[in-house]
């Protein structure tokens, strides 16, 4: 187990919920926990059906102390699709901050995308390397904690580090600052800095991407985020920003993952 | 047989328009002919009273001049005696008491008193000027007679004098007028309707011939013409029949050519598995072939409802968009199509939900150039779908059923790895089997992909940056690619930095290209990509400085799982399918694929894409089209 930084591990146990009809991949996955997350409390769902009523019956009795901290959603399940369950959960107010990683053996772009677009926050594809799932879900469970220590007042949701209740991050200290009120971002330390000139559309995309912490945003969505939905330009537009973006991003320029036929995603340390 | 009882009617017919034509001739000349001699009479009678006004006044002139006559008796007594002169008229004298002094036809003796006779009353009172005339009865004479009667003076006595004609006379010069119009006009009363009707007959002649010609025109029944034009009617003369017998053979003619033309169109309408519809410029259905009618129409719907026809909008009442195309093709005179619309059709008794393409085409009138309708085609690509939609499944499944127990293998030997400690051996052992299940999920994800690829009967075709796709790729495929030190540079010509390709598939082809250039291409060597476009394409250019392929082997490398080396391959982690997804790619853009390659030198794949438009032109009727080029489907 590749577990270097276990910070994700908090005092409290976590209550991950597998919804999977393979008994095997579900036994792998709690052998693995058991050896190396002692914290984590795993529960298991063999049926979409199941899962379905599992959350209905949440929501209906508003029992929010049920609510596991993260789901790991199979697609192809029995009764009631990956799909469905992931649209039922997010159409739901008391799941807002349910963290779903898709665990899925349909590995084509299109049905990532279709899970994404779903409400799914990250995806694994079968076959998958234990350890990769392990950290997607201390990442997730770790964004779940960020997110819930930020105040409610603090406008931007941000994985990264917080300089004031604007300023967004990533790269490390001398990476690029982010000014959303001014529409401004910066590189280099606080005395010695350099201005990164962006365009509008670069830096909305720069933003969002920022903003979403690591999870995988589908060109469609970034699209429709930052161009907005009724301009009929093609997915595709997006990547000339991208690629420009990264451009003058130069040596972060990295931290921009493209993540084939579905979109991008901000890959950075502190995400993670 | 029922042309011929026509020709009898029609025959029949005209006689008896003759006939009438007669009748009304004879009653008119009677009827003429009687108002004629009641005028006849009148004028003769008229001319009578004048001769006997006439003669009254020489009378009268004669009788004022008593000094020509010895006495008054012996006066009148020669008045009385010019009866002699003029034997057909009596004259009378009567003194002013109403005795008749003198009679040329009878004795005075047993005559009545003549004051109260009609003409000596209207001469003592002037109701007619000067003479007095009546028409009577004379019971002396028993015979109707005209009189005449004026106030002559004689010795400053009144007389009247009357002369008087037997109205029989006047009756004999009208009948010998009557028998002189008799005489001239009778034979003209027998013969002017014989020869009238005769005309009548002769003229309907041709105009039977013209009439029954024009039915063979309209009832289109050219074998029903007769051989032998000169006996239809008599009055035929041969410039009628020709230029009837010519104007028949163009029209027949003209007919055969459109009647064949119609067969054509409608079998090739009728033989297409596709609805096909015409509309005119008001939205009305010109035509609509059986395929159609079946698809998108009730059994009681009919195209014509009188003087109502069927229209477009009526049908596609939930898809607006159907009739904008329409409207789009007739104003703009341009192809409109709109891909994979879902209809509901009413084959097989039911609503049935159908994927069509629809392709709509302008009618234009060639002599005016104007657009005067639109056809549209649609093309039923539902089995298409549904083969496509299984396919899915089907790879949907597989790759569940594949990928979820290689999960659990994979899994469970990293499981077991971690549990026990690996001696150097073993350890060799793991990373073989984990290289063996690395090959199998990369061997089954070529796999899908091709199968994928191969499936897709539809590119989301977009002008994609040729830029970003480039950068986008290396970008992934630096991480992975460390092994060696190769150079890779990206040139990217100013009118080469767009394509039009599926941004999915390019990026697909690209990363196969790259990383079979990376594999055979030796430590410190160099990958040039190119982008660049002629006229008619955009050319991708992926240049390397590897081992090359051989010419007996540049046919074959795009097969599936052909290897030109097998070993040096499978060292490589090839799957075998990477050139021929490649090839499936380049087919599904109409794209072209070119390889230059020198052993030791290196290989250049060039794909040429082609430039915008080209690799849009899907108008299905390609399908139609050929079947144009079949006559001999089409006459049988």
């Amino acid at each position: 187990m590749q577990d270097h930084n276990p910070k994700c591990d908090t005092k409290s146990n976590k209550r991950i919920l597998i919804i999977e009809d393979d008994a095997d991949i579900a036994e792998m996955i709690t052998i693995y926990a058991h050896k190396n997350h002692p914290s984590w409390l795993l529960e298991l769902i063999n049926c979409g059906n199941k899962a379905y009523l599992f959350f209905k019956n949440i929501d209906d009795k508003k029992i929010t102390a049920n609510i596991p901290d993260i789901c790991i959603l199979d697609i192809l399940l029995p009764v009631n699709n990956g799909f469905e369950i992931c649209k039922f959960i997010r159409s739901r107010s008391i799941y807002n901050n349910l963290p779903i990683l898709m665990l899925t053996a349909l590995a084509t772009p299109e049905y990532i995308i279709q899970g994404l677009e779903a409400g799914a926050d990250d995806y694994v594809t079968k076959p998958f390397d234990i350890n990769v799932l392990s950290a997607r879900i201390k990442g997730l469970l770790k964004k779940k904690d960020v997110i819930a220590n930020i105040p409610s007042s603090s406008a931007p949701v941000s994985t990264s580090k917080i300089f004031d209740q604007d300023l967004i991050s990533f790269g490390g200290e001398n990476g690029p600052r982010i000014y959303p009120s001014l529409y401004k971002v910066c590189k280099g330390s606080l005395n010695n800095y350099e201005e990164i000139t962006l365009t509008l559309t670069e830096f909305k995309i720069l933003l969002q991407l920022v903003r979403s912490g690591g999870k995988v945003l589908t060109r469609k969505i970034l699209l429709n985020t930052i161009i907005g939905e009724d301009v009929h330009v093609t997915e595709r537009t997006i990547d000339t920003h991208v690629v420009s973006l990264r451009k003058k991003l130069t040596d972060y320029a990295q931290y921009i993952e493209t993540v084939r036929g579905v979109g991008y995603r901000m890959v950075c340390p502190e995400m993670q | 047989m029922k042309n011929k009882i026509k020709k009898q009617l029609l025959k029949i017919f005209f006689k008896k328009i003759a006939l009438v034509q007669s009748i009304v001739y004879i009653f008119l000349f009677i009827t003429l002919g009687s108002i004629a001699s009641w005028y006849l009479k009148q004028y003769i009678l008229k001319q009578t009273k004048e001769e006997l006004t006439s003669e009254l006044s020489i009378i009268k002139y004669f009788f004022e001049r008593p000094s020509i006559a010895s006495t008054e008796r012996a006066l009148i007594s020669d008045i009385c005696s010019l009866k002699s002169k003029t034997p057909h008229i009596r004259i009378t004298i009567i003194n002013s008491k109403g005795d008749v002094l003198c009679d040329s036809d009878f004795d005075t003796k047993n005559m009545a008193n003549h004051l109260n006779r009609p003409e000596i009353i209207h001469v003592k009172n002037k109701t007619e000027g000067e003479f007095g005339y009546a028409e009577h009865f004379s019971e002396t004479l028993s015979m109707k007679m005209l009189y005449g009667a004026t106030i002559a003076k004689m010795h400053n006595q009144n007389y009247f004098l009357r002369i008087a004609i037997p109205i029989k006379d006047i009756d004999q010069m009208v009948n010998v007028y009557y028998h002189g119009f008799f005489i001239f006009v009778l034979p003209l009363l027998i013969f002017g309707p014989l020869i009238g009707l005769m005309f009548i007959y002769r003229a309907s002649g041709p105009t039977t011939t013209v009439l029954e010609r024009l039915n063979i025109i309209i009832n289109k029944s050219f074998n029903e013409r007769p051989q032998d034009l000169t006996q239809i009617g008599p009055l035929d003369n041969q410039a009628l029949n020709s230029l009837l017998n010519q104007t028949e053979k163009n029209i027949e003619h003209k007919i055969n050519e459109l009647t064949i033309e119609n067969a054509k169109l409608n079998a090739l309408m009728q033989s297409t598995e596709d609805p096909i519809v015409a509309i005119d410029s008001n939205e009305s259905i010109w035509f609509a072939n059986d395929k159609f009618r079946v698809s998108f129409l009730n059994a009681s719907t009919s195209i014509n409802r009188g003087h109502e026809k069927l229209r477009i909008k009526d049908i596609f009442r939930q898809h607006p968009t159907i009739k904008k195309l329409f409207l789009e093709t007739i104003s703009s005179g341009k192809i409109c199509s709109e891909k994979n619309i879902i209809l509901f059709s009413h084959e097989d008794k039911g609503h049935t939900s159908m994927h069509f393409d629809l392709n709509i085409g302008p009618i234009v009138n060639t002599k005016s150039d104007k657009t005067i309708g639109a056809l549209g085609v649609f093309h039923n690509i539902t089995e298409r779908i549904l083969s496509e939609q299984m396919k899915e499944e089907f790879v949907c499944n597989i790759s569940h059923e594949v990928r979820t127990p290689l999960s659990s293998i994979k899994g469970f030997f990293q499981l077991f790895k971690q549990g026990i400690e690996l001696t150097p051996d073993l350890s060799l052992y793991a990373k073989k089997i984990e290289r063996g299940l690395d090959r199998v999920v990369a061997l089954f994800d070529d796999l899908l992909k091709l199968s994928s690829i191969e499936g897709k009967s539809q590119l989301n075709l977009e002008l994609l940056s040729t830029f970003s796709v480039t950068e986008d790729v290396l970008s992934l495929l630096a991480p992975i690619y460390v092994d060696k030190k190769i150079t890779v540079t990206t040139h990217i010509e100013k009118a080469g930095e767009n394509v039009w390709a599926d941004g999915a598939l390019l990026e697909n082809l690209l990363t196969n290209l790259i990383d079979n250039a990376y594999k055979y291409t030796e430590n410190s060597g160099a990958i040039d990509i190119l982008w660049r476009k002629d006229p008619t394409h955009t050319i991708l250019e992926v240049k390397d400085t590897g081992v090359g392929i051989s010419l007996g082997h540049q046919d074959k490398i795009f097969e599936k799982f052909y290897r030109v080396d097998i070993n040096r391959s499978r060292n490589l982690g090839g799957t075998g399918l990477g050139l021929s997804i490649v090839k499936q790619i380049v087919s599904k853009h109409n794209a072209l694929i070119e390889i230059e390659s020198t052993l030791g030198v290196g290989t250049t794949f060039r794909i040429k894409f082609p430039n915008a438009g080209e690799a849009t032109k899907t108008w299905p009727l390609t399908d139609l089209t050929d079947r144009f080029n079949r006559p001999q489907d089409l006459l049988r």
